[in-house]
């Protein structure tokens, strides 16, 4: 949790208080992702870089915009990548076979 | 973000190992409160990397409820210099605000306790955001749809996230025009909510009366008056004062809104709920492992029981009224034998829906 142990946390404060201190402090957390994103995409362009966005952010660790997240909820995170390599991986298997017939096929 | 998502799903790791403990009521409130808002944290997250939303402008952010402590630097100094008794915090030395769309809201810092919280749902959120938005543009907030839809605990809820007082009334079809009028004059003096829950019971005559004086109250707030004239009476006018309706359209013994009522609120349709999901999180929260398995589980029995019932003609709620309650039976049965098992959820089911159900003995 941070600073203090949840469990005092929670006991020590009225409900309600604890309620809004972590809605305010998500709100800053994730603000504070997108400032830092934005941070490094400005510092990049005065560099001289002028790269986009997506590619300078998938080097950094933590703010890393397109960093891809645990699976939990229904459908999160179902990549397209992962359907086109089976596509792929099918084909590939399919034309193995067409060429083995063609070389099996009596003249 | 992956950081800070590790971080959100470790915290409701250790809230659901609190929640599983003995703990003091309200503290145990208070922590399945909290439990609640950082599953919808995990879900936000989970959506903002999913769509690759690295911007604090885009819409995907936008949409979500902000709160921001705008003179946050003020506070911890001040809090930091001051010693002794002087620590103590005033609630006006503190601002809070609570932001949808670019439309922002101070939080009300109405003392409400230590309440349950409502599942966030994509239909919730859908809904408050809009009621959030009306009340931006002086408009009442009017969610209509099938009963058992969460229209008045959204609206409920949406005034515990703000910290606003919220008053709700069922009306009746015996309303007299006096008493609405005197509580509409201590709703604008005093800046609380009110919803009035199946608003079109009410009579076409008591209705058109009662739209002249929220046109009235609209009015004023909208011109930022310090008073207003009702009924022969000047009365203080607080600009944050609302007003909210829910309708139950094309049922038995409503009347139909005057236009120029229809027009004051911002009509927002309540569709069927995402029971499963609802059931789920319920469970987490009071302590069950299993708690994806065991709600699909319920809402089947509580579906499945609802055709046969109905078949029956044997009148009985088999929503989501009464999955809360069976939740809310199995809350207290796991706290008081910590070894009950999942499975004695069949049981607790079997006890409430018997006790509740009427049948004939012939």
């Amino acid at each position: 949790m941070g600073l203090q142990d949840a469990e005092a946390w929670v006991s020590e404060w009225p409900g309600q208080a604890t309620f809004l201190s972590s809605q305010i402090w998500f709100t800053m957390r994730v603000e504070a992702i997108f400032a830092g994103s934005a941070d490094r995409e400005r510092a990049l362009r005065y560099a001289g870089g002028g790269a986009a966005p997506e590619k300078e952010g998938s080097d950094e660790d933590e703010d890393d915009p397109s960093g891809q997240l645990p699976v939990t909820g229904s459908g999160a995170g179902e990549g397209d990548g992962d359907a086109s390599e089976e596509e792929r991986a099918y084909l590939e298997e399919v034309n193995r076979q067409i060429a083995k017939d063609e070389v099996n096929a009596p003249e | 973000m992956e950081k800070m998502y590790q971080e959100i799903a470790n915290t409701i790791m250790l809230f659901t190992g609190m929640v599983r403990k003995k703990l003091k009521g309200n503290v145990r409130a208070a922590t399945v409160a909290l439990l609640t808002g950082y599953v919808h944290f995990r879900d936000i997250l989970n959506g903002l990397v999913r769509d690759r939303v690295y911007k604090a402008d885009e819409f995907k952010w936008q949409m979500q409820f902000k709160f921001d402590m705008k003179n946050m630097l003020e506070v911890v100094a001040r809090s930091a210099t001051d010693t002794g008794s002087k620590r103590k915090l005033e609630t006006k030395q503190v601002e809070v605000d609570c932001e949808v769309f670019g439309n922002v809201r101070s939080y009300g810092f109405e003392y409400l306790g230590n309440c349950q919280r409502l599942v966030v749902t994509p239909l919730t959120e859908r809904c408050q955001r809009s009621l959030l938005v009306a009340l931006q543009y002086h408009y009442g907030g009017a969610p209509e749809g099938p009963f058992g839809t969460g229209k008045t605990e959204t609206t409920k809820d949406l005034s515990r996230l703000v910290a606003k007082l919220c008053f709700v009334l069922n009306s009746s079809a015996n309303y007299e025009y006096a008493g609405v009028c005197r509580f509409f004059k201590g709703l604008a003096s005093s800046g609380a909510w009110v919803c009035f829950d199946e608003f079109n019971r009410m009579g076409t005559q008591i209705l058109s009366l009662i739209s002249q004086v929220i046109i009235s109250i609209q009015g004023a707030i909208k011109h930022q008056a310090s008073h207003l004239q009702l009924d022969e009476a000047k009365i203080q006018l607080r600009g944050d004062c609302a007003i909210f309706i829910t309708l139950n359209p094309g049922y038995a013994g409503r009347s139909e809104l005057p236009m120029n009522l229809k027009t004051l609120f911002r009509p927002i349709s309540m569709v069927v709920p995402d029971s499963v999901f609802i059931t789920e999180i319920l469970l987490y929260s009071s302590g069950f492992v299993g708690a994806q398995q065991l709600a699909k589980k319920i809402v089947s029995v509580q579906a499945l029981a609802n055709v046969i019932m109905n078949k029956a003609e044997i009148a009985h709620d088999f929503g989501l009224r009464s999955i809360k309650a069976i939740v809310g039976i199995a809350e207290n049965l796991k706290l008081h034998a910590q070894n009950i098992a999942d499975s004695d959820l069949t049981e607790v089911i079997d006890d409430y829906t018997l006790s509740e159900v009427p049948y004939k003995t012939d």
